[in-house]
Formats: structure tokens, sequence, C-alpha cells
């Protein structure tokens, strides 16, 4: 091992290791200083005993939120990236969508929840619609701008071989959007964890969101924070989720 | 040889024939073309050459049926063109890979789409490789080759399925002399092999007189076939054509047309 | 053709919805209870006048408030660590958990430590806001054309105004396009901390219209927040134009 390679594994833990101290110091100030009840305020091992005995619990949850994530994502996504085409594709289409896109998309997402509450009811269905909707445009816009960027003169080529609309569509757009469009997933993921919690906040008897809330409301702040880090994990998996799907889908690209 | 097509190699396939009749290109109220009137023999190679901006790509779009002429017709072997030929390799001025590829999967693209036998084209696009030098780049996606070895793959693109017809525009405009003098000879060697008719656009002098059976000179915009050269030199013909004096003479005589028309301007 | 042709079309379009919206819930027998009419819920706005303005100023004086404790924190954050390579290096998994922590998560917890207050949301936005300007400020102070920096420093430049005229100007752009994206993140956060906790504000007026079943009132806060949604677009646009006067707009 080199000195710099040394060097790189140094400051790579530091940081992470100088914050986690940093944190435990200002909690333990913070604690003492200011005479926070204990309860208010776990001590780590407290919240990892929380952890060990819900993990049942922790792990059912968990999976209910990753369930309305998943779905609502990937309506979100079949939804989104046939609309950008039609956009890109047809101008009248473009014209007739564009100013209900721009009014849509300045709607704060989640002052919408409580509508789809009352219009889907109490279970998947809203709370997966509220992932769909804070996902959907960051992943329309980029897909626009991804099928956009593809150079026209390659349909040159393709239509003197002879390829039919479906071929160019399958050969060239999708493929040559794709890193656009991933770009929006990504951006997205974080909107759909948020979506999925705040739908789980306000009518939901299951998902992190809704444990999180109902430990709070116990004022049982070492499962609380349990809760929060599994919600935390969630946001972990799916980004890397992303990363690792854009590492097989898209090998041409250079990739961190 | 010459380029009548007397080769009898196995390998040949039969060129089609191309006319060009009275054909004008105008982009709304600016004529950007025309009339010209081009007639390619099968298997002929055919340069043309002309100031930027006089309409060469436009012409080369309209042969290949990709751009409706606002007059006039195209007729492959007799018949008139109405819609993209497809027995047809094109290469532009920017090779148009795409990036998402393999080099060899860009290749293949043809293959898919005109749903050729899997086996037979492969071997071949490898077979294309190993004469245009491009060993080892099989795998390698776009952004991972240079620029000329780019410009490479996509003339295997257009060769790969054996099309009577290759058109060419500026092909070897983006590379560097060295390269451009080499990947010339390659291409002559090819089309010695087979035969296609072969409609070439340039700028240089040296490409068109170093390729062609005939070189057309047009006008500036809107551009005409003002002259219509025949290069009879043997074949193939070497990196230095300054050995031959009918390469001076007629390397002269287009830039004498080109003085004539006012594209240079010397004093 | 041209520019009213251009501006048209997207009136068409929303006139249109509005007033198959209007036929539909008047003539097709959709219950207000699902779909109240354009007309309705006009006027339950109207009616609900001063209470939706008030619960909009409180919601806008959080976002106010805790969007500006984010950024002031993130800008110099972001200014150091593009700066240092090795801090970058150091704080690069920190970031990454900031960026992927599902902020409102914290909702519930910051009610039980702050209360029901404006302190709690303000903490919430303030963090919500803090991390896409740290991480677009990051990018901006990092990738500066050096060839700027031989110039600044052949004309015998200060540190601060090589800072003031180089590092600044071009980290601009950056910065407030994370201005803008925290700002619709704090928009956002801001309400999920009204349905949690809060006694008021407008995400308390739309969870309380819900349970008493008063859809055009919901309508009516779903219209406000594209409002508030405008009006802080249209604040962010013009803070751009002040500060990116080249870029034109
Ligand atoms: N799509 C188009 N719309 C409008 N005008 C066009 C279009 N394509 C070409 N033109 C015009 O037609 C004329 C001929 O263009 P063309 O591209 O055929 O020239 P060229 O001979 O290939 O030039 P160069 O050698 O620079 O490539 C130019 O004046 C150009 O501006
Ligand atoms: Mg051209």
């Amino acid at each position: 091992m080199t000195m710099k390679q040394v060097w790189t594994i140094v400051l790579n833990l530091f940081g992470p290791v100088a914050t986690v101290i940093a944190v435990l110091a200002i909690w333990k100030c913070i604690e003492q200083g200011w005479h926070i009840p204990r309860y208010l305020l776990p001590t780590p091992s407290e919240v990892y005993a929380a952890t060990v005995a819900n993990v049942g619990a922790l792990w059912r949850n968990t999976a209910a939120t990753m369930e309305i994530i998943v779905f609502g994502f990937v309506v979100s996504v079949v939804v989104a990236v046939p609309l950008a085409f039609l956009i890109v594709t047809f101008h009248f289409f473009e014209r007739l969508c564009y100013p209900l896109i721009i009014i849509l998309q300045f709607i704060p997402k989640t002052i919408v929840a409580p509508l789809l509450l009352v219009w889907l009811g109490i279970g998947v269905l809203p709370k997966s619609a509220l992932v769909m909707l804070m996902t959907f445009f960051p992943i329309l816009l980029e897909s626009i701008s991804g099928f956009r960027l593809i150079d026209k003169r390659i349909f040159y080529i393709t239509q003197s071989m002879g390829a039919s609309r479906a071929e160019e569509f399958f050969f060239v757009r999708i493929p040559g959007a794709m890193p656009s469009i991933f770009a929006g997933m990504k951006t997205a993921t974080v909107y759909a964890v948020t979506g999925a919690i705040t739908a789980e906040f306000i009518g939901s008897n299951e998902g992190i969101g809704y444990m999180i809330l109902q430990a709070s409301g116990d004022l049982d702040m070492p499962l609380t924070l349990a809760a929060v880090i599994a919600s935390a994990l969630l946001g972990v998996i799916l980004s890397a989720a992303m990363l690792a799907s854009e590492k097989l889908l898209m090998p041409w690209m250079e990739h961190r | 040889m010459d380029g009548t097509g007397t080769t009898t190699q196995a390998t040949a396939v039969a060129g089609a024939s191309i006319r060009l009749e009275g054909v004008t290109k105008s982009f709304g109220e600016n004529m950007a073309l025309g009339p010209i009137d081009v007639a390619m023999e099968p298997g002929e190679f055919v340069t043309v050459i002309g100031p930027s901006g006089c309409g060469k790509s436009t012409t080369m779009l309209i042969a290949a049926g990709l751009l409706a002429p606002t007059a006039g017709v195209v007729k492959v072997d007799g018949r008139v063109l109405d819609r993209p030929m497809t027995d047809v390799g094109i290469v532009f001025q920017d090779h148009l890979l795409l990036e998402f590829r393999t080099a060899l999967s860009n290749v293949l693209l043809q293959q898919q789409i005109r749903h050729l036998p899997r086996q037979q084209i492969e071997t071949r696009a490898r077979d294309l490789f190993a004469q245009l030098g491009l060993n080892g780049a099989e795998k390698r996606y776009p952004r991972q080759l240079s620029g000329g070895m780019r410009q490479r793959v996509s003339i295997a693109r257009a060769l790969v399925h054996n099309p009577s017809i290759l058109l060419m525009d500026e092909p070897f405009g983006a590379l560097d002399a060295i390269t451009r003098t080499q990947i010339r000879h390659d291409l002559e060697l090819l089309w010695l092999e087979r035969r296609m008719s072969v409609l070439f656009i340039t700028h240089s002098i040296e490409e068109a007189v170093g390729l062609s059976d005939r070189v057309l000179v047009m006008s500036q915009s809107p551009g005409r076939i003002v002259e219509e050269i025949r290069i009879d030199l043997p074949r193939p013909r070497p990196a230095h054509l300054g050995e031959y004096p009918q390469f001076a003479a007629h390397a002269d005589r287009i830039y004498s047309i080109f003085e004539k028309l006012g594209v240079y301007k010397f004093k | 053709m041209g520019s009213r042709s251009a501006s048209f079309l997207p009136t068409l379009s929303v006139v249109v919805v509005l007033s198959v919206w209007e036929f539909a819930s008047r003539y097709l027998g959709i219950s207000a209870h699902i779909l109240p009419a354009p007309s309705v819920f006009c006027r339950s706005l109207v009616e609900n006048a001063p209470i939706l303005t008030r619960s909009s100023l409180i919601t806008l004086q959080a976002i106010g408030v805790g969007f500006g404790v984010g950024a002031v924190a993130a800008i110099p954050l972001g200014f150091s660590i593009g700066l240092s390579p090795a801090l970058e290096r150091s704080l690069y998994y920190v970031i990454v958990l900031l960026n992927t922590l599902p902020k409102v998560a914290l909702a519930p917890l910051l009610v039980v430590w702050f209360g029901h207050g404006l302190v709690s949301k303000v903490v919430l936005i303030a963090i919500g806001a803090f991390v896409p300007v740290l991480v677009d400020s990051i990018a901006g102070f990092k990738y500066l054309d050096r060839r700027l920096l031989y110039v600044s420093r052949s004309a015998g430049a200060s540190l601060f105004q090589t800072f003031l005229f180089i590092r600044l100007p071009a980290a601009l752009p950056h910065i407030v396009s994370g201005l803008k994206t925290s700002l619709i993140i704090a928009v956002t956060v801001a309400i999920v901390v009204e349905y949690v906790a809060a006694t008021d504000g407008l995400g308390f007026v739309a969870m309380r219209a819900v349970t008493n079943d008063d859809l055009p009132l919901v309508f009516a806060t779903i219209t406000v927040g594209t409002l508030i949604g405008f009006g802080v677009n249209a604040v962010m646009s013009v803070v751009e134009w002040l500060l990116l006067p080249w870029k034109g707009a």
C-alpha cells in the first residue's frame, strides 16, 4: 500500500468517525447542559436495545413502506417515461400538456395527501399515489430532456436500414434517453420515501412512518429513534439499488 | 482494373445505377440546390466536390431518399425512389454511432434491424474490423475509441450488409491527414473487392482524385454541376499521388474551375 | 403563429380542463364530497379567506425562517468543503447519508423535543433546506476553471478579492439552483410537520377539513398551496435575476 492509499482510507474513515463523535458529544452536552429529561433523549445503548427488542416490528413496517414505495415508483416511471416520449415526439401534445405540467409541478405535493386519503381510503392506494405524485415530475422532466438530447441524424441511419418506428424506439430512443431517465429516478428516490412516510403519518396503520408516529406519541424515544434510523436505511438501500441497476443497465457510462 | 465492373471476384456485389433528374431543393424561400442531373453507372465511384454550403449534403440526403426533392426525381435501377432507400450504407461527416453500443454491436445493428442471419453478419463484421485496422476495438464503447477509429466503425456499419450503394458525406473530414490517407486506401481496397456504387462527397481535391472514377464539380449555392472530370489513374492508387503527372493535371483543373467560379480569390 | 398562439393553447387547455371539471361535477352527478366543482371550492376559498390567509402566513413564516437558517448555514460550509478535497473526501459519506435521509421522518421526533409551535417546523425546514444548498454549493465552489485563478493571481488580487470577484460568481448559478430546490422542499416539509402536530398552518387546516368532510375546503387549501408554490418560485426567479444578471431572464 502506498502512502496515498493509506491517506485516502484515513480520510474516508475520519469524516464519519468524527461526525459520530461530534453527534454523541452534542447529545451529551444537551443532556447535561439543558437538563433534558432522560426519557426524551435516550442513550445510543437504549436505542440499540429498543432496536433489538423490536426487530420484528421494525422489519415488518419497513417492508410495508418499501412495498408502497416500489409500487408508486414503478407506476410513476411507467406513466412518466411514455408521456415524456409523446411530449417530445408530438408537438401538439407538448403544447397541450405543458401548461398543466407547469401548474401541477408548482403544487407542493404533500398538500394533496389529505385529498388522496378521502378519495382512496386507507390502504396501499393513497400512499402509493402520493409516492407517485412526488416522484412523477422529476422523472418526467428528466426524461423529456433525455429524449430531446438524441441526435436526430441518427434516424437517417435507422431509416436507411428500414427500421420501423417501434424499432427506432427500442434500439435508439430508449437507450439514448436512459441516462437522463435514471438521473430523474435517482432524484426521485428521496422524494419517494418522503411521500410514503408522509402518507403513513396521516392515514395508515402500518409502515415505518406510522411506527415513528406511534412511538413518538407513546414518548418511547428509543423506539422512535430506532424507527427513524430504519427509515434512513430504507433511503440508503433504495439509492444503492438505483446505483447498482444503473451500472448494470448502462455499462457504457463512466461510473463513479 | 477500371470502373466498369470487370472483376470476377466471388464477393463482388452488383452495384445499382442511380440517376438524379432535374433535382432541386429549396428550404422555404431559399433555393439551396440545383437543378442538377447525375447519372451513376452500377459499380461506379463518383465524387462530388464543391464549396461549403453549395448543397452537397442535401444532394446526398435526396439520393438516399431521406429528403424529398422540391422538383425532379431520383431513380435507382430505373425505378423512382419515393421512400428511404434501404439497399444502402451511409457514412456521415461525424460518425453518428450509438454511444450505448459497443463498436461491434453498433455494426450489428444492421443485422438486428434488417433481420439478417447473425452468424454470417458477425463474421463479416469481424472481417471488416480486421480490414479496417480495428482489431481489438470490438468490445469498446464509442467514447473509448479515437476519432479515426469511430469513423472506421461507422464505415464498417455502412458496409457490413453488402449494400449495392454506398453514400459518404465527407467521411474523413474530421480526421488527421495521416489517418485520412490510410483510410482512403482501405476504402479503395474494399470497393475494388465489392464494386458497389459509391457517391462520395468531399472538400478535398486529393481525396476526389485519389478515389474516384469520375469527379463532379459543383458551384456555389444554389449548387449546380459545372464540370465532370474522368479520372483514369490505375488502381489501387498510391498514398502519394504526386508521382502521377495526371494527378497534378486533374488537381489543377479543379483549382482553376474554383478560381473561375470565384470560390478562390487568389491575387 | 408566434407568441399569440403560444400563449393561446396553454390558456385554452387550462380553460378546457376547468370547464370539463365544472360540467362533470354539475351535471354528471359527481358528489361534492368527491369532486367539488371549481365554482364550489372557489366559493369556499372566498368564505374561508381569513383563516386561509392566516394559516398561510404562519406556514410562510416558518418556511422563511427555516429556509434562511438552512441556507445561511449551508453556503459557508459548502465553500469550505468545495475548496478542501481532504474535507470533501472525509465528509463524503456523511453528506450522502444526509442526502438520502428522508427528513420528514424526523417530524414526530422534533415535535416531542420542541413542542407544537414554530420551532419544530423551523428546525425541520432548516434541515430540509440545508442539504440541497450544501450539495450544490460544494459543486459550485469545486468546479472552478483553474485558469480564472491564474488571471486573478497575476492581477495581484487578495484572497478576499479572489473570492468576491472569481469564486463567488462562478459558484452562484449552482447555489441558486440549490436554493430553488430547497425552497420547494421547505414548503413540502412544512406542510408535513403541520399534519403531524401543529395547531395551525395550512397543513393543519387541510387535515381538519378532511376530518370535517369539507372537500371544498380541502380543494381550497390545495389551491392556496399551489399559489404559495407559484409565489415562492416567483421570488426565487427574482432572486436569480438579481444575483445572476449575466444569465439573462
Ligand atoms: N434543414 C435545412 N433547413 C434550411 N436550410 C438548409 C437545411 N439544410 C441545408 N440548408 C441550406 O442549404 C444549403 C446547402 O446545405 P448543405 O448542407 O447541403 O451544404 P454542403 O454543401 O453540404 O455544405 P458543407 O460542405 O459545409 O457541408 C445551405 O445554404 C444550407 O444553409
Ligand atoms: Mg455537408
